[in-house]
């Protein structure tokens, strides 16, 4: 199970890295990999699958902790989103949906199957774990990849400022975990 | 790092009033004072004040997300949801160590000394 959840985490940020790579058009230095539209996008949708695996765990899980958890990431995701529409609004800009953004999506529909397969202790420790991993991928993308890509000074403040909760959910996710993983 | 707010505060305002009242002076309780702790960036700062009882604590939450204040103590007080652009006020009456229930990673303290008169 360790073992597997590792091999996820690094697999999505290795993808995640390939994709922005492997993105055709630019030239080395001079020209983001990803247009600020594209870098706002992935930010609303990467917020948006945290809800939605929230929004799994209130229909499956009967852990008050997990519950508090879940609740928590919705209002705290849902928060960011505003923030973000509410900037590109301002910035007259439309996030624009690209491969990050695509294939950040595909990986939470199939966890979200994975979940949804679930049930009990199963499911809460198996809904923890993804947070963990979850919070970490994209702690790693926000800070190596977004951050550096974005151009405009408004946008690149936001994510910087999204980072300390982003970072606090991860730190939280891991204490939860830490109870489910005592009883394994 | 404690932070010495309530005292550093406290002076120039006793000054003001002996000066003004002429006499009744130094050792008259004091005025209540403010004392601002700001939530931002998942943190309250400063995590540590030391006020006088009576005093006002306001919490002033300029982060994103909505957060509360929450005693440590067993049956655990709350100042229910502070949502983002919001304030919570409470009078100081005794030690508050406290924590933010949706993120406990964010904690702090407050010491109460007894009113000096
Ligand atoms: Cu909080």
């Amino acid at each position: 199970m360790e073992k597997t959840r590792k091999l996820n985490f690094k697999g999505s940020v290795l993808l995640l890295a390939s994709l922005l790579l492997a993105t055709p058009g630019y030239t080395q230095d001079t020209t983001p990999k990803l247009s600020d539209p594209e870098v706002a996008h992935v930010a609303v949708v990467a917020n948006q699958i945290d809800i939605d695996y929230a929004a799994v765990a209130k229909k499956r899980s009967k852990n008050g902790e997990i519950l508090k958890f879940a609740q928590t990431m919705a209002n705290d995701h849902a928060a960011v989103i505003e923030q973000a529409a509410a900037l590109a609004k301002k910035l007259g800009v439309t996030p624009k949906d690209n491969a990050v953004s695509k294939q950040l999506l595909e990986g939470a529909e199939k966890k979200q199957k994975e979940l949804r397969a679930l049930s009990g202790k199963a499911f809460d420790k198996a809904y923890i774990d993804n947070e963990v991993a979850y919070h970490q991928a994209v702690i790693g993308a926000v800070e190596g990849l977004l951050i550096p890509e974005t151009e405009n000074a408004e946008l690149k403040s936001l994510l910087k400022n999204v980072l300390p909760a982003l970072k606090a959910h991860l730190e939280h996710a891991q204490m939860v975990q830490k109870g489910f993983g005592a009883s394994e | 790092m404690k932070n010495l707010y309530g005292v550093n505060r406290l002076l120039p305002i006793i000054l003001l009033a002996g000066g003004m009242v002429g006499g009744c002076g130094l050792k008259s309780a004091h005025t209540p004072l403010r004392v601002e702790i700001t939530i931002q960036q998942m943190q309250f700062t400063p995590s540590e004040v030391e006020v006088y009882m009576g005093d006002t604590v306001v919490f002033v939450n300029k982060g994103i997300v909505t957060h509360d204040v929450t005693g440590e103590a067993g049956e655990a007080w709350t100042s229910g949801p502070i949502p983002a652009g919001h304030t919570f006020e409470l009078i100081a009456k005794e030690n508050l160590p406290y924590y933010c229930s949706f993120h406990p990673t964010m904690k702090g303290s407050i010491s109460v000394l007894p009113k000096n008169d």
